[in-house]
């Protein structure tokens, strides 16, 4: 690191911003407030201490010896025969006393120094009375039948109570028969049993479905979810690990209320794309911003799903004004898993699965296809202009006549389809003492297709350290790497194989593959060639390591300093061998060799404060900065002529070599490039929380960016929230009905800069030259042009939101819903604009309009029914966003240009409405549109009777109107059953199959072999034009936009775990054994393969839509 | 003791970090893997190279086939049922055809590079006043051409002369008058600056600017805002300059100028001006708007234009001997092409068309098989009877079968053009490393022909049209009549339909025979008569002299209205 030291003009710059003033007194304040003898400096008082089967007066004994406390009580107040035992680590007192001394309903007080204990309940006179006749004993277990130890026992009514053991044993003595025992635990719902069972017994918690008490992960810090003034929708590590999905983001479709998830590929292993809240930009980076464990990364796809820990999606601006200039698209924060303290713990999950394609369009058969291309030919020479006849050889090669003769056809989708492997191993160990904790973690993930050769291979490695050198010093490292291996085989097989038409012969007559499948078809070759000869593949590693160390610089004061590299080192290959359809059978082999280089890293520095006043007050205050370094570089050589099959290995092997009477020369082309950028910030963050029931966050953060030009770097975002927990007033703590309520409202801008997917895209400012390539009489006379129009006024979208929220739990937390409105506006939307070409540019990236997303988002947990050993649970969320332009260029003026309308979604469809097809009764009609019947009806929007540009229409867009999820589970003693169902509603999308295979290939290929039923004189559809009479490609591509709604569900599984006493005979403490169902189903109206990907191009990355059914083990030592 | 420890510590830790955001420069942008135009073109290398961009724009300029040549009296498109908007003039032919809409921008986007030029020629230090005129003599002379071309297609439109800092979106179309006087000045102007002659061949030279101006006179003349006379009198002299300058021949044999078993047949006295192509693939890249296209496009493409698909003939497959056509943009000469040569005596016929085709392979194709080397195809100059066809071992093709196919049903069967042949190509798609003529002397003499035959001398029109068909002439004698065949050929009357018919024969392919239609008021007649797809499909009416304004260019510009072409 390089160490540019300038005191004075740091303290200047600082000074000069607000919240560098804001840093200076987290400073002072820090230590004013650090005087040993106020009540809060003894309750902050670190304790470590251990204590095995103990009386609480013999832990209260030791507490005091061994941290020179001073407890002053009386012996009745802890009078309890109790043996308890209790392992603390470097926890303040007040959470030591509050574990320790809350279930025995005692409470204490800090007086000069001192700890006063006192009884809390008035005694039960009744209670005292009672013979203490009956002894309950049993153990406490949760939900896999794990333990649970500390659990709290107390008999309704009573002061009397225990805890359970470390078995999770726990001994009660009841007055009665009749009295009822309250089960409590962190976390778990609690439980109301009467003392009249059997003896011994045994009971069950149930984890709270969304405990109040989980902790959600924000950005430079976290907080109980109780606390929470933002929107915020998290999912735990047992949640993503039993989707089985592929990837992190998947994980997490269907969900989370307001998050969409979308597939940005067909192909497996490959990255899927989020839009929070709707599409916030209007042709801009929708993206959120990934922070894997506080880091900023690029993309989540290389995490382990097995290794995440929980995924917390930062929504509103209150919750990512903390980022800044990247926050507007929401954040998704990424905790991975760490190392926790006791004993060693080893997991391993593995499992296998089979993928299967469904969902594939039907196409005709052969006999369907040849009578289809005898009507097509027929009528399209009868509409010719002048009129030919055709005959069989000239509609078929000699090689179909044959095939036809014989009815020997051959289905192509067939050839290059199979059934995938999906492997998947991961095996974790994790453990530790008092000081030091660890992680390793390894996985192995492999996924193969549907289409022959696709296969993507990962390995992962995560190991993590944590080590407390003493009190106030802290230091870890970890380090996450992955290693990818991704195969995408052939970007021709699968488009080939659907243009291929099925006349065509696969085989020669000895049985080797043809090239050609039949004599006229000279374009498109057999795919079983791709599939060997064209070869895609990448390899990288990637390495995300981490480094920090931790200071306690005074009582409630920590300095944190991180640093996190992200580097990527990626190879990629591809190959085209001569027979391939690249080569075309004519081309030399060729191959490319390229290198990319990402180096990033992230240096934070923190500073956070918690402070409590008389327990009324309470703050917690973060301040701090951040370096954000992005630098790419890669390198690219690409040839022909390779004289063998070397792949990309051999690549300076490039020679003249001779095809077909023809001598090529060979090709060699080199290039490489760089790009940087640098984000300088400053940030703060105030929480303040008044009698535990109003909450207030204040966060500000100041981000200066090196691609924006002078006097456009820096951009400062704040916000503000308020929160009330209503339940905690005293006059809603007797409305047993509701467990729980808050109100929340939060204000905040957040930004965007970033103008393409990745992150940001340095240089845009500039106007950059480029190489030009020309020869003067073979000489070369390479020049350089400039290809783009600079702007150097270009600056962040900026994006003010506001959201109002509730939270809600009643009927003993059974019910837990949350709801959330929000409005959030974003200003000067980076847009590449397109401009009128007689400018000598046809685009320019601008801040210009403004797009609006309102919507609310509902989520609903419920505990349907729990009765004995039967439970059945439910989440819903629902999400309907209304996203529209709100401006263009401030004039009120749509951009029909770029089909950008004011009121209208973002991104939509503008193109002319089919209404059907010309009947023969309309002939006459169709004429005055000089059409005629067969041909597609085009709506006349401005009835001027005739057919124009000004007659496009709204026709939709692929920002869906709403979407949400439904996950059941249901247990039954040792089984689990849980399945979840995902929809996307209002969608309507270009169908790429439609595209291609209902418009194109004409002729040459398979054209029109997607079997339906389309308008002949005796068939009148009024559906599907005939397309040897409906030539006109505009109305054809028309017909093409399809609803692409869908619902699907997206998993099914069901469990079994072994019961608690056969683990124990094997000596394990966990084994699950499941089967899963990927994705198995889809109900959807769109006609193509795959709604989730519907306008993707069929060449490169398109796929057949596929399901996987998994058998897996998880096994736990 | 341990609060102070942990202070100074902080302190440490704190500066130490925080001092890296202290420095400025932290958020500087840097850029080690470029360039930017004011930091380079202020260079005399910078400034050279920026002149130099504009010449790789021609590359995709010269290659729109379609629109130079679909729906004129010579060429149709390669389907037997023919949809083509360009060809039909029909409803598809629209605002949003995609080739008007790429015209027009590539146009427009050499235009903006030659005005970028044009700034930076002010302000460019250390390069010498005499190199910088020329330079600014080409691009000027460039930008003219682009004018024209757009004025010739479009009508009326947006004039720009400056370069672009900031986006307008409010042009308006400055009238065909006003365009034409600009390329005039233009053309002037370069023609004071330009050298006779350049090391470089492919630069813009005094006769680019020259032959231009004279064909921009020649055009204007027909026009109702043209000086009529005193246009075909300039052109007329101005051609004659290019001709009697001293810096241009004929070449003898018409065949040599497009054989390429001769080594550098493209560096020849004929030649004005040439769209450069390589053999080193590395300069040979086609780019659109000055970028990469979705798929690069590498060579020229007009080997793959006037053909048919001879691969579907297995015993000819994919030889190199035979290109593949480019299906999108393939123009297919109509049977009235073929009869405008005098096969007897015309050496241009089989220079510009192949009348037989050879197996390269041993194969069989439609029940009759052929060793390598056999004929496969032949068009004979008279048609065959039936009785003679069925005694050839190989196909024939009367002149009356050219529209249809044996071997594809969709696509015709016609004698395919060897003019632009690429030999040693793999059979591919485009890569082809010839040079396309833009400008050769055979088409000063033709303007000279047609600008004194419009002036009203006949006389000096026939001597410049014969010069053509002598040079034309097979050599030797007619044996039937004892005459050379040079004689022979000779024209004693000349009218405008001469014209273009010498020019079909002589420029198959080079010319651009829809500019060459319009500006003799002959589109619409010789279309109708001569374009079979075209006359059936009967809806070519007087508005399709100009092309439709693209829908992006009347979307986009918001500020006044753009108006569209009438008929559109």
């Amino acid at each position: 690191m390089n160490l540019c030291l300038h005191y004075s003009h740091f303290w200047y710059k600082i000074m000069r911003i607000t919240f560098g003033q804001f840093l200076l007194i987290a400073l002072t304040t820090g230590i004013t407030y650090s005087k040993p003898t106020s009540a809060q400096g003894v309750l902050d008082k670190k304790i470590s201490l251990t204590v095995q089967n103990k009386s609480l007066s013999d832990v209260l004994s030791q507490l005091a010896k061994v941290h020179k406390l001073e407890f002053i009580y009386n012996q009745d107040v802890i009078a309890t025969n109790d043996k308890i035992s209790v392992n603390f680590s470097n926890e303040n007192l007040k959470e030591v006393l509050d574990k320790l001394l809350r279930r025995y309903h005692i409470a204490y007080a800090v007086f000069k120094g001192k700890v006063i204990l006192m009884d809390a309940q008035p005694a039960d006179p009744v209670a005292a009375k009672s013979p203490q006749n009956v002894v309950i004993t049993g153990k406490v277990i949760d939900e896999k039948d794990q333990t649970l130890i500390g659990v709290s026992i107390t008999i309704k009514g009573t002061t009397k109570g225990t805890i359970t053991d470390l078995n999770g044993d726990f001994k009660i003595t009841a007055g009665s028969n009749s009295d009822i025992l309250v089960f409590k635990y962190i976390g778990y719902t609690t439980l109301e049993l009467p003392a009249s069972g059997s003896v011994p017994f045994t009971v069950k918690m149930v984890a709270d479905a969304k405990s109040l008490n989980e902790v959600i992960v924000l950005g430079y810090g976290s907080k109980k979810k109780s606390d929470l003034t933002g929107s915020v929708a998290s999912l735990s590590a047992e949640e993503i690990a039993k989707t089985k999905a592929p990837n992190a983001q998947e994980a997490i479709q269907g969900r989370l209320p307001g998050v969409d998830v979308k597939r940005s590929s067909g192909k497996p292993g490959a990255d899927m794309t989020i839009e929070i809240r709707g599409v916030n930009s209007i042709y801009g980076n929708t993206q959120p911003l990934y922070v894997v464990d506080g880091i900023p990364v690029s993309s989540i796809n290389d995490i382990n799903p097995a290794d995440i820990e929980r995924m917390d999606v930062l929504k509103d601006a209150s919750s990512t004004a903390i980022f800044g200039s990247r926050g507007a698209n929401g954040v998704v924060i990424v905790t991975t898993k760490k190392g926790t303290r006791g004993q060693t713990k080893v997991n391993y999950d593995g499992y296998v699965g089979v993928v299967n394609a469904y969902n594939l369009p039907r196409m005709m058969t052969g006999p369907e296809f040849v009578n289809y291309a005898h009507e097509f030919y027929n009528t399209l020479g009868t509409n010719a202009t002048p009129q030919v006849t055709y005959t069989d050889a000239q509609i078929f090669s000699p090689t179909e006549l044959s095939n036809i003769a014989s009815g020997n056809f051959t289905n192509w989708v067939d050839l290059i389809k199979h059934n995938g492997l999906q492997t998947n191993h991961n095996l974790s160990i994790t453990g530790g003492d008092e000081k030091t904790t660890y992680f390793l973690s390894a996985g192995y993930q492999d996924y193969q297709g549907a289409i022959k050769v696709e296969d993507t291979k990962k390995y992962t490695l995560k190991v993590g350290m944590d080590k407390s050198i003493n009190d106030w010093f802290k230091v870890g490292a970890s380090m996450y790497g992955t290693y990818a291996d991704y195969n995408l085989g052939s970007g021709e097989v699968f488009r080939s194989a659907y243009r291929l038409r099925t006349t065509g012969s696969a085989y020669n007559a000895d049985g080797s593959n043809r090239f050609f499948v039949y004599e006229t078809e000279t374009q498109i070759s057999n795919p079983l060639f791709d599939l060997e000869n064209d070869l895609r593949v990448t390899q990288y590693v990637r390495m995300l390591p981490n480094l920090y160390a931790e200071l306690g610089l005074a009582k409630g004061l920590k300095f944190r300093t991180s640093f996190t590299p992200d580097i990527t080192f990626q190879r990629a290959g591809t190959y085209a061998d001569q027979f391939t359809k690249t080569g075309a059978g004519v081309k030399p082999n060729a191959a490319t060799n390229s290198t990319n280089h990402l180096f990033n890293y992230t240096l934070d520095n923190l500073l956070t404060y918690s402070k409590s006043i008389n327990d009324n007050h309470k703050f917690d205050l973060t301040a701090g900065n951040s370096l954000n370094y992005y630098q790419a570089d890669n390198n690219q050589i690409s040839v022909s002529g390779l004289p063998y099959r070397s792949l990309w290995y051999n690549v300076a092997s490039a020679t003249a070599v001779t095809i077909n009477g023809a001598t090529i020369q060979p090709s060699t082309t080199v290039s490489s490039a760089y790009s940087k950028q640098t984000i300088s910030s400053f940030f703060f963050r105030a929480n303040y929380t008044f009698k535990n029931r109003y909450l207030l966050t204040v966060t500000g953060r100041a981000d200066g960016n090196s691609i924006f030009a002078d006097g456009h770097k820096w951009g400062f975002f704040p916000s503000a929230a308020l929160g009330w927990i209503a339940t905690e007033e005293n006059f809603m703590k007797d409305i047993s009905a509701i467990n729980f309520l808050k109100l929340r409202f939060s204000y905040g801008r957040s930004g965007n800069a970033a103008v393409n997917a990745n992150y940001f895209y340095p240089y845009v400012t500039q106007s950059a030259v480029s190489t030009t390539f020309y020869d003067f009489n073979g000489a070369t006379a390479n020049g350089s042009g400039v290809s783009t129009l600079a702007n150097s006024d270009l600056t962040w979208e900026k994006t003010s939101e506001y959201n109002a929220g509730l939270e809600l739990n009643i009927l003993k937390n059974r019910i837990g819903f949350t709801f959330d409105y929000y409005n959030k506006t974003a200003k000067g939307t980076l847009l590449p604009q397109q401009i009128p070409a007689a400018n000598g540019f046809t685009t320019v990236v601008s801040n210009i309009g403004s797009v609006r997303n309102s919507g609310v988002e509902i989520g609903l947990n419920t505990t349907n029914i729990k009765r004995g050993k039967f439970s059945w649970t439910t989440n819903i969320n629902y999400s309907r966003n209304k996203n529209q332009i709100v401006d263009l260029f401030g004039n009120g003026a749509n951009d029909v240009g770029n089909s950008r309308f004011i009121g209208q979604k973002a991104r939509v469809i503008y193109n002319y409405k089919v209404i059907g097809v010309w009947q023969t009764s309309e002939a006459a009609q169709a004429a005055t549109y000089g059409q005629k019947p067969g041909q597609y009806k085009i709506q006349d929007t401005n009835n001027d009777g005739k057919i124009n540009s000004d007659d496009r229409v709204i026709l939709g867009s692929d920002i869906p109107d709403w979407f949400g999820g439904i996950t059941n589970t249901f247990n039954y003693k040792a089984i689990d059953l849980g399945f979840t169902v995902y929809t996307r509603q209002g969608t309507v999308q270009q169908s790429t199959f439609l595209d291609q295979f209902l418009n194109g290939d004409q002729g040459r290929a398979r054209f029109d072999a997607y079997s339906r039923s389309y308008w002949t004189p005796a068939n009148p559809s009024n559906t599907w034009a005939n397309n040897a009479i409906e030539t006109d490609l505009t109305r054809r591509t028309a017909a093409t936009y399809q609803n692409s709604s869908y619902t699907k569900v997206s998993n099914i599984t069901l469990g079994y775990t072994l019961p608690k006493s056969a683990a124990a005979k094997a000596k394990i403490s966990n084994l699950r054994i499941y089967a899963t169902a990927y994705n198995p189903f889809i109900f959807t109206k769109f006609i193509g393969w795959d709604p989730e990907t519907a306008d993707l191009n069929s060449f490169g990355l398109q796929d057949f839509r596929t399901r996987t059914f998994i058998l897996g083990v998880n096994l736990t030592l | 003791m341990k609060r102070l420890k942990h202070s100074l510590l902080l302190l440490l830790a704190i500066s130490q970090t925080l001092s890296m955001f202290s420095c400025k420069k932290y958020i500087e942008e840097s850029n080690l893997g470029g360039q930017t135009d004011a930091t380079y073109y202020v260079t005399k290398a910078g400034f050279e190279d920026l002149v130099k961009s504009n010449y790789p724009n021609l590359r995709y300029i010269v290659a729109f086939t379609p629109l130079y040549n679909w729906g004129t009296d010579l060429y149709s498109s390669l389907n037997t049922t023919d949809v083509n908007a360009l060809n039909m003039y029909n409803g598809s032919l629209n605002s949003a055809a995609p080739e008007v809409d790429t015209y027009w921008k590539q146009l427009y986007y050499s235009i903006g590079e030659a005005n970028t030029t044009l700034y930076w020629a002010t302000q460019v230090k250390e390069i010498d006043a005499a190199t910088l005129n020329i330079r600014i003599g080409e691009t000027k002379a460039l930008r003219a051409y682009y004018y024209y071309l757009l004025v010739e297609t479009f009508g009326d439109v947006p004039l720009v002369l400056t370069r672009t800092t900031t986006a307008s979106v409010d042009f308006t179309r400055a009238p065909e008058k006003d365009v034409y006087n600009q390329i005039i000045t233009d053309l002037n102007s370069a023609i004071g600056a330009l050298p006779a002659t350049t090391r470089d061949q492919g630069r813009v030279t005094k006769g680019f600017a020259q032959h231009l101006l004279a064909k921009v006179y020649l055009t204007r003349g027909y026009k109702s805002y043209g000086a009529g006379i005193a246009d075909f009198t300039q052109a007329a002299s101005l051609a004659e300059g290019v001709i009697n300058s001293g810096n241009y021949s004929l070449l003898p044999v018409f065949a040599n100028l497009f054989d390429p078993s001769i080594a550098n047949f493209q560096i020849n006295p004929e030649v004005i001006f040439s769209v450069q192509y390589s053999t080193n693939p590395a300069t040979n890249p086609v780019f659109y708007l000055g970028k990469v296209q979705a798929t690069a496009v590498v060579g020229n493409n007009l080997h793959q234009n006037f053909i048919w698909d001879t691969e579907v003939v297995p015993p000819i497959g994919q030889s190199s001997v035979y290109n593949k056509p480019l299906p999108t943009t393939v123009a297919s000469p109509v049977p009235y092409f073929y009869t405008l040569f005098d096969k007897v005596r015309d050496s241009r016929y089989l220079a510009t068309v192949y009348n037989a085709l050879y197996a390269q392979v041993a194969g069989t194709v439609n029940g009759r098989t052929f060793a390598a080397g056999d004929t496969v195809i032949y068009y004979p100059d008279v048609a065959f009877t039936t009785a003679q066809k069925a005694a050839r071992k190989y196909f024939v093709f009367n002149p009356n079968e050219y529209r249809s196919s044996p071997f594809s049903g969709l696509t015709r069967t016609y004698p395919e053009f060897r003019k632009f042949r690429e030999l040693n190509l793999p059979f591919a798609d485009n890569n082809g490393t010839r040079d396309t003529y833009v400008f050769r002397l055979a088409e000063t003499y033709l303007i000279a022909a047609e600008a004194y035959l419009q002036a009203g001398n006949l006389g000096k029109a026939l001597q410049y049209y014969n010069v053509i068909r002598t040079r034309a002439a097979k050599p030797g004698f007619n044996p039937s009549t004892g005459l050379a065949y040079s004689a022979e050929l000779q024209a004693t009357s000349l009218t405008l339909d001469d014209i273009l018919d010498e020019r079909a024969r002589e420029l198959a392919g080079e010319e651009m025979r829809w500019f060459e239609l319009k500006r003799t008021g002959k589109l619409i007649a010789r279309t109708l008569a001569y374009n079979e797809e075209a006359k059936a499909s009967n809806s070519l009416k007087s508005f399709h002299m100009l092309r439709p304004i693209p829908q992006s260019q009347i979307d986009l510009n918001r500020g006044t209205l753009f108006p569209q072409n009438p008929g559109y």
